[in-house]
């Protein structure tokens, strides 16, 4: 069983044991004696049962049962012993199995609203919510104070429920006052912290001014606007845009050549950058608002200037409230080949984007390629969820993923690609003389003909197993040692209530916390740095980190057996804990996020941090404010 | 203070009602779930809140252990709503819902039904209770 699977069957089990204890308190309550024998039988077997859902999920890690060990269990084993052994007193039973039904919701409460890692606070606010509970529960169903002898001075029942009062208002004071303790706003990941020199900004990190000897250079100016964009379905729609067409201008270049972009705004109000998915641009040319510059507002503009070191398969987009302006299509593709390509090669740069809830991919017109020419096809998915492949009607290798080669990579076919939020693929193959199709999400996608009677494929893609990157291609030499890395940071990604830009919400947090409380992470330059990164919510988090590519070593413990696998997007499936290392040698401040754009923005989102740069901007702004685009859309 | 309560009980059950009409909403916007359906999100939120404060209310002032665990009750179908919700969104690939994800939504949906059916309950027996000379 996936990790994921036994999360939600722990979660149903413990949901289970919730209604089971209540049933069991209201049965008594109402005096259904046999009823409520049998029901408090099933509570105590679903309780068994959710003990051994933990101690299973506790050996997937520590951090999918933390909360559960440490707080909810050790609360609902207590209450339910009590109340088994009081279950015949006439009110106390009531109240035993009452709270028991308190203690199993608060630790269901817990792992939903708080998890991991588990706060004195969380545990303190929780005892006293039981506690406050089984209080007003028991003066619930006493008779009304008046009925006591008058005269006796501080009745017994007085005496307890104000002592009790005060012990669980203090309890949920102290959990409060600690709640509000401020975090470290570093981590250093078991490295050096900080030490005192100077400081160089991230505006004086800058990108080459020249190109590599034989290069050019490539001028564009890219205008953001708001324009209706036709899309290759024929639905024309009111999209937000470089030079007016989504995808926005391709912009290409060739190994050693400068691209310099200048960036104006024309009418997009919030502000917009460009950001170089995947590209290891200098951090001043990053582009990501509030850390290496301020988005650039309508009517300004700003340059960015980098030479094209990295061959392969890239895009850029907006980064300033990215989850409203990427989805409407201010993105592109950025493609650089090497100096020397094979003759006659049909190359071609599908991005996948969704509009309104359409897919718009290549033009579903067939293509014709002549039988022999090779092909290479290069897939982007600017969405924010992961998309699937499938390519029908000829073997392929998988030559690149996000835009870096793989180490002799085999042939395949009859495989699905799960390509996840920012990622790229690149696949080439011969064409043969039969029609290839690529398939989207089950979709037709793209034909190649390679003469117009060439029938397209039939076959249903949907069933083909999923190619493992983890175990294609051939192992080689990587330029660092993993095993001895300077510094160590886990990241545990989960849902919860936390603080996102000032305002306490419902997010997507990193070790419990949101965006910009989430500590940065400190490294320095020559270090090797590893990245655990655990998936404890129900959702995928295709984790990006700017400036550098993570090389992949493992996957829930199963290490990478094929060719070194180098990401700037990797999907993190819910339960799955990946180990990734990457070499700190591009020196700035880099925003270090989930993909998912709407998951960065409510609080999925950190930086790290070069010891001795800084930033004289006042920090990432998850959302852009309003949103601008008006009332929303009906049919 | 019981006055307080059938206020509050009332607001509840009219807000549960602008719930449906925002979980409407965002079902017929084209935007993705994530946003158009962040309106109902925070309401539910709110909800839940009072729905708690209104089981606190009920228990403080003494009212009767039925009408207590009627509006406790409440709170608990509320509180499910988002766990249904999360249960469902886990079932999905990606950002295309399964089967599986869409048939335990209904669940959603179902349940607000029942939280509306048992608020509806909640005000029938503060009424009687309101009947009923005060003791």
């Amino acid at each position: 069983m996936t990790t994921g699977l036994l999360i939600i069957v722990d979660d149903v089990v413990a949901l289970l044991t919730v209604v089971v204890w209540f049933a069991a308190a209201v049965t008594r309550a109402r005096r259904r004696t046999r009823v409520a024998l049998a029901v408090l039988a099933a509570a105590v077997l679903v309780t068994v049962v959710r003990v051994v859902t933990v101690v299973l999920l506790a050996g997937r890690g520590w951090w999918f049962v933390q909360e559960k060990v440490l707080l909810g269990l050790p609360m609902l084993g207590v209450t339910a012993v009590a109340a088994v052994f009081l279950a015949r007193r006439p009110v106390l039973g009531v109240v035993a199995l009452f709270t028991t039904a308190y203690a199993a919701l608060a630790g269901l409460a817990v792992t939903f609203a708080a998890g991991y890692p588990l706060a004195w606070s969380t545990a303190l606010i929780t005892v006293a919510f039981v506690c406050a509970a089984a209080l007003l529960t028991a003066r619930a169903l006493a008779a009304p104070v008046g009925d006591v002898a008058p005269g006796a001075g501080l009745s017994r029942r007085r005496f307890i429920s104000l002592a009790g009062g005060a012990v669980v208002a203090s309890t949920a004071g102290a959990g409060v006052g600690l709640s509000f303790g401020s975090p470290d706003p570093v981590t250093t990941g078991g490295g050096p912290g900080r030490p005192s020199q100077t400081a160089a900004p991230v505006t004086q990190l800058r990108g080459a001014t020249a190109p590599a000897p034989g290069g050019t250079l490539r001028q564009h100016v890219v205008t953001a606007r708001t324009a209706t964009v036709r899309l290759p379905s024929g639905h024309a729609i009111d999209a937000w845009t470089f030079d007016g067409t989504a995808p926005g201008p391709a912009i290409t270049a060739v190994a050693g050549d400068l691209i310099e972009v200048r960036l104006r705004n024309h009418d997009i109000d919030d502000g917009v950058t460009l950001h170089w998915h995947g590209y290891d641009v200098a951090c001043g040319e990053d582009g990501a608002p509030g850390v290496t510059q301020e988005a650039v507002a309508p009517g300004q503009d700003f340059v960015y200037r980098f030479r094209a070191d990295q061959v392969g398969t890239y895009w850029y987009h907006t980064h300033f409230a990215s989850h409203i302006g990427v989805r409407k299509g201010l993105y592109g593709t950025l493609v650089v080949t090497p100096r020397e390509t094979p003759a006659g090669q049909v190359d071609l740069t599908l991005p996948v984007h969704t509009f309104d809830g359409t897919v718009a991919f290549a033009d579903r017109d067939a293509r014709t390629v002549p039988a022999g020419t090779p092909v290479r096809l290069r897939l982007v998915n600017t969405d924010s969820d992961p998309h699937r492949f499938a390519l029908a009607g000829t073997p392929f290798r998988v030559a690149a993923v996000d835009g870096r080669d793989l180490h002799r990579p085999g042939e395949v076919r009859r495989v699905g690609l799960a390509l996840a939020a920012g990622g790229r693929y690149d696949l080439v193959f011969t064409m043969p003389d039969t029609a290839v199709t690529l398939d989207l999400d089950g979709d037709r996608g793209l034909t190649l003909r390679p003469h117009d009677d060439a029938r397209p494929s039939t076959a249903d893609t949907s069933g083909w197993p999923e190619l493992d990157l983890l175990r294609y291609g051939t192992s080689t030499a990587v330029p660092f040692d993993p095993d001895r890395a300077d510094r160590h940071f886990t990241m545990v990604l989960d849902r919860g209530v936390a603080m996102v830009d000032g305002a306490p919400a419902y997010a997507h947090t990193v070790n419990g916390l949101g965006h910009p409380s989430i500590p940065d992470q400190l490294v320095a330059e020559g270090d090797v740095v590893r990245f655990t990164v655990v998936n404890r919510s129900l959702s995928t988090h295709p984790w990006h980190l700017h400036g550098h590519p993570v090389l992949i070593l493992s996957r829930d413990g199963a290490a990478s057996s094929g060719s070194p696998l180098w990401m700037d997007s990797f999907d993190v499936r819910p339960g799955e804990v990946w180990e990734v290392a990457f070499h700190a040698t591009n020196p700035g401040i880099w925003m270090n996020h989930c993909h998912n754009l709407p998951h960065a923005e409510q609080g999925m989102m950190l930086r790290l941090r070069y010891d001795g740069v800084t930033t004289p901007f006042e920090g990432m702004h998850a959302s852009g404010g309003p949103h601008a685009d008006g009332p929303p859309h009906t049919h | 203070m019981r006055k307080a309560f059938s206020g509050l009980a009332v607001v509840l059950l009219l807000v549960v009602v602008a719930q449906f009409f925002l979980a409407g909403v965002g079902a017929f916007d084209t935007a993705p779930n994530d946003e158009s359906f962040a309106p109902h999100r925070a309401v539910g939120y709110l909800l839940l809140l009072v729905a708690i404060v209104l089981t606190i209310l009920a228990a403080v002032a003494r009212m009767p252990g039925r009408l207590v665990g009627t509006t406790g009750l409440v709170a608990g179908l509320m509180l499910l709503q988002p766990v249904i919700a999360t249960i469902a969104g886990a079932f999905d690939d990606g950002g295309r819902s399964s089967t599986a994800g869409t048939i335990i939504f209904g669940l959603h949906a179902v349940n607000a039904l029942v939280i509306a059916a048992v608020l509806m309950r909640v005000m029938r027996q503060v009424r009687e209770l309101s009947a009923e000379p005060v003791s």
